[in-house]
This record gives C-alpha cells, sequence and structure tokens, in this order.
C-alpha cells in the first residue's frame, strides 16, 4: 500500500434528494442539491406533485361553482383566494361591491393573514430546532381559526366571499370577540420575540443566510415578505389600493439586506400591522348592505380583467378572459409561492445543508400555490 | 479574541433564561390543549357539516320540489336526484344521493335552494371502512 493513499481516494459530487416527503418542505417539493461534501454546488425545486390543474378546471366550471376552488390555492390563506377571484369577476361585471361587505373582507383577510403568519412562524422555528414556539403559534392561530369558522363555517376552506360581496353577514358576538382577541395577541407578539427573535442561537442560523439583493429579487419576480426583506417598500395593498385599504392606516415594514432573518423580522411586524387593521375595521365598520345586485347566472361581456391583491406570500393575481358565456375562457393565476420558490437557488448556493432549511423555510412558500 | 468568544458564550447563556421564563410562565398555567375523543367540539352554527335534507319535526316531510337547482350548482358533481311526479301532479325526488367523496363542502347547494329544504349538519367525524359507504341517500 502507498504512503499517499489519500491522494488515490476519488472524491466526487453527488446528488441528494430532499423530499418528496420531508418534514420541511411542508408539503411535497422536491430539492435535488448538488453537493461536494457538505457544500452546496446547485439545488433544483422539482414542483408539481400537488398539481390539480385548477386552471383548466375553471374552464369547466361556472363563475359560481370555480369560488369553492379558490380556497385550495394557497389553503392558508383561503380567504385571499376568494377576495382575489370575487374582484377579478367584479371587475368583469363592473360590479362595485356595497362598503359594509368590503369592511368585512378587511376584516376576515387581515384575521386570515396573522393566521397564515403564525403557520410560517412555528414551522420555520421547529425546522431550527425550537419546537416550543411552534406550539405557542399553534394555540394563537387556534382562536383565529374558531373566528374564522364561527363567520364562514369551515376551518381552513372558506367560501365565504361571494361575487359582489359575502355570504353572511358576521355572527352578532363577532366584534366582541375579535377585539378581545385583538388585546390578547398583541403582547404574544412580544413574546415570540423573546422565544425566538432574541435569541441568539436562532440569530446565529438566520443572519447573513440567503441575502437576496433587491435587483435579483426584483429580477426574479419576487413579492411579499421576501421582496420587503431585500429592502424594497413594495406593497400592493399601499402602492394599488385595492377594496378599502386606502382609508385605513398602516406601515409597510421592510429588511434592510434582505438575509433569513430580515425576512422573518419583516413577517413579525406585519402580524402587528395586520392587528392595527383589524381594530381601525372593527372601529369603522359601517352598516348597510353585504351583497351587491349580482345577476343570478353570471355571463360577463367578453372581455379580460386582471385583479391583484397582497396576500400573505405576496403579489396574488387573477386573470380571467371571458367569451360572453357563463363558463371563463381562461383564467390563470398568478401564485406569489412560484415566484418566491424559484429564486431559492440563488440563495442556497455555498451554504451547507442544514442552511438549506433557514433559507427555505425563510421564503415561506405553499405548495397548494405553487402547484395550483 | 478569546474575550469576543468569552462574550459570545456569555449572550448565548443569558438569552435562554429569556425564553425559558416565558416557559415557566405557562408551565403553571393550565394546559390548552382539549382531550380530543374524550372531550368533543362544539359546532358553530354556521359550520358546514354533511349536505342533508330537512325533515320536519311534526309531519316527518321535506320540502325538495326535485328542481335540481342543487345538481346544477354543485362544483364536484357529487349530488343526483331521480325526479318522479307524484299522484298530486308535483314533482318529487324518488332518489336523492350525495358522493361524500366528491364532495367539498362548499355549501352552494344549501344556498341556491328555493325552498330551502337543505341545510349542513355538525357531523365530522365522516371516516368509513368501505368506499361505499361515502355514498349516502339523503331520503330516509
Amino acid at each position: 500500500m502507498k504512503e499517499d493513499s489519500a491522494q488515490d481516494f476519488i472524491t466526487e459530487e453527488y446528488l441528494l434528494n430532499m423530499g418528496p416527503q420531508h418534514p420541511a418542505t411542508h408539503g411535497v417539493l422536491r430539492l435535488v442539491l448538488r453537493m461536494d461534501g457538505e457544500n452546496i454546488l446547485d439545488l433544483v425545486p422539482d414542483l408539481g406533485y400537488l398539481h390539480r390543474g385548477f386552471e383548466k378546471i375553471a374552464e369547466n366550471r361556472t363563475y359560481k361553482q370555480f369560488l369553492p376552488f379558490t380556497d385550495r390555492l394557497d389553503y392558508l390563506a383561503g380567504m385571499f383566494n376568494n377576495h382575489v377571484y370575487c374582484l377579478a369577476v367584479e371587475k368583469l361585471l363592473k360590479i362595485t361591491v356595497p362598503p359594509r361587505a368590503e369592511y368585512i373582507r378587511v376584516l376576515v383577510s387581515e384575521l386570515n393573514r396573522i393566521a397564515s403568519h403564525l403557520v410560517w412562524f412555528g414551522p420555520f422555528a421547529m425546522d431550527l430546532g425550537a419546537i416550543t414556539p411552534f406550539l405557542y403559534a399553534f394555540r394563537e392561530r387556534e382562536m383565529i381559526i374558531d373566528l374564522l369558522e364561527s363567520v364562514s363555517g369551515q376551518r381552513l376552506t372558506y367560501s365565504y366571499f361571494r361575487i359582489g360581496g359575502v355570504a353572511q353577514d358576521l355572527p352578532d358576538d363577532f366584534i366582541v370577540q375579535a377585539k378581545a382577541f385583538c388585546e390578547y395577541f398583541k403582547p404574544k407578539v412580544d413574546e415570540y420575540d423573546t422565544l425566538l427573535s432574541k435569541n441568539i442561537i436562532f440569530i446565529k442560523r438566520t443572519k447573513n443566510i440567503g441575502v437576496l439583493p433587491k435587483e435579483l429579487a426584483i429580477d426574479y419576480g419576487c413579492s411579499g415578505p421576501v421582496l420587503r426583506g431585500s429592502g424594497v417598500a413594495y406593497d400592493v395593498r399601499k402602492n394599488e389600493p385595492y377594496s378599502v385599504y386606502k382609508d385605513l392606516s398602516f406601515d409597510i415594514p421592510v429588511g434592510t439586506i434582505g438575509d433569513s432573518l430580515d425576512r422573518y423580522n419583516v413577517r413579525i411586524e406585519e402580524m402587528r400591522q395586520s392587528v392595527r387593521i383589524i381594530e381601525q375595521v372593527l372601529e369603522k365598520l359601517p352598516g348597510g348592505e353585504i351583497m351587491a345586485a349580482v345577476p343570478k347566472v353570471v355571463k360577463p361581456a367578453p372581455g379580460e380583467a386582471y385583479a391583484r391583491i397582497e396576500a400573505p406570500r405576496g403579489d396574488f393575481g387573477f386573470f380571467i378572459v371571458s367569451d360572453g358565456s357563463d363558463k371563463p375562457y381562461r383564467l390563470k393565476i398568478r401564485a406569489p409561492s412560484f415566484s418566491n420558490l424559484s429564486v431559492l437557488p440563488e440563495l442556497v448556493k455555498g451554504l451547507k445543508i442544514s442552511d438549506v432549511l433557514a433559507v427555505f423555510g425563510s421564503i415561506d412558500i405553499v405548495l397548494g400555490d405553487v402547484d395550483r | 479574541m478569546i474575550l469576543k468568544f468569552a462574550a459570545t458564550i456569555y449572550n448565548g447563556v443569558m438569552s435562554l433564561p429569556q425564553g425559558m421564563m416565558v416557559t415557566l410562565k405557562y408551565f403553571l398555567k393550565k394546559p390548552v390543549t382539549m382531550q380530543y375523543p374524550d372531550q368533543k367540539w362544539v359546532m358553530p352554527a354556521r359550520y358546514r357539516g354533511v349536505v342533508s335534507l330537512i325533515f320536519d319535526k311534526n309531519t316527518g316531510k321535506h320540502r325538495c320540489i326535485a328542481c335540481k337547482n342543487c345538481v346544477k350548482i354543485c362544483p364536484n358533481y357529487s349530488l343526483a336526484i331521480e325526479t318522479a311526479v307524484g299522484e298530486d301532479k308535483k314533482w318529487f325526488p324518488k332518489t336523492f344521493t350525495l358522493e361524500l367523496g366528491q364532495c367539498m363542502f362548499c355549501g352552494l347547494c344549501v344556498e341556491i335552494c328555493p325552498t330551502k329544504a337543505l341545510e349542513m349538519n355538525k357531523e365530522y367525524e365522516l371516516a368509513t371502512y368501505t368506499r361505499e359507504e361515502l355514498t349516502r341517500s339523503l331520503l330516509p
């Protein structure tokens, strides 16, 4: 045996499959990692495991029938999916939604945003090894879901919005309970700060990990907290106000360098801002109708419409082409998670395998939204 | 260098009890977990469970007129009605079946019903042993 046998030892790159059944991919996503030892050379996300073909289904359903399907897109934020679909159809029909319905829509949407961010917050901490925040986050989320269930009748697949308004008025004790929840929730966010944001292990795992520069974020079409974490103050609620957001005052939190910690901080701050919005809406909630006059059979004139909103994961859009029949001729869904996921390979190059979870968790995707 | 290392360790050790204080506070409080199979949820009034026909408590009759609006609106085609004409020359449903495996509990059928004959009950433990059991008849 030669003395310098270490030189004969052949080392080579290898492929590592993360997923589709991996707890940290939050759904069915396969990440193919090209590795050199423990260092990541390249990453290819392999999508499509949750593809259900909603865009095609829409072509075979009437406008009213397609609404329940939208719940299943980003299943953690069903209200937003309903909202953007209704906005697009209302644009086609040129319907004005009554003010009370608009306020109710904003109210339930912002509650849903908090719930959605909590589902990101807990598992993100758990991916990095902290189990306690997960339990606390889900305790608070349960209260929101109970509230939304009392309004809509379901816990996740709400189907609460209708073309031209909302399905039912708020239940009698909803406003009291929502106010109580706001009071309860405000100190909880500070508690999360103590548990996680100020924890040195957490900061060391996320600071300067997965830095997304401003230009790259814009080039890839990132939106939502991922874009704002990189320091771009772009929020559809402010830049192109829909519904009643222009009457409400709230801030857009932005990060500085765009690392995982910045994206984390943006979302935590967004939860506080959502509570602010909810409190304002509860104060301002006007009386009156909850449904506009909508024809029994929705048959928009030939044409097209694009509507977009700020969903918890970013800029969410629906493009509908109508040919004058009662079914959409073509429906295109612009999913924020899809664009946000596409930037992942750029972020993880040169990092270690354990950092993938920190970066991946911080961009917060939902596979139902990515695959559609 | 050593000083910086020591400072990092000090900061790390000091940040741990802060988080532990939060958990300790909840450790001394009552648990929030509901022991599910022993305790059951009280479903809210609007809960959307299984679609069922409303039967009048006194007469035992339902209000379905077999107009098939619910069959037409159903996004997943999970409802089916066979109609028949009764002796009083009124339409009534001879069979009324629900494919529970296809239903997505959206409640559009309940909303569209002109006679308010349908409701969604509070049932939520819907697992069955065989696929056949998922096909339910809404009529008794």
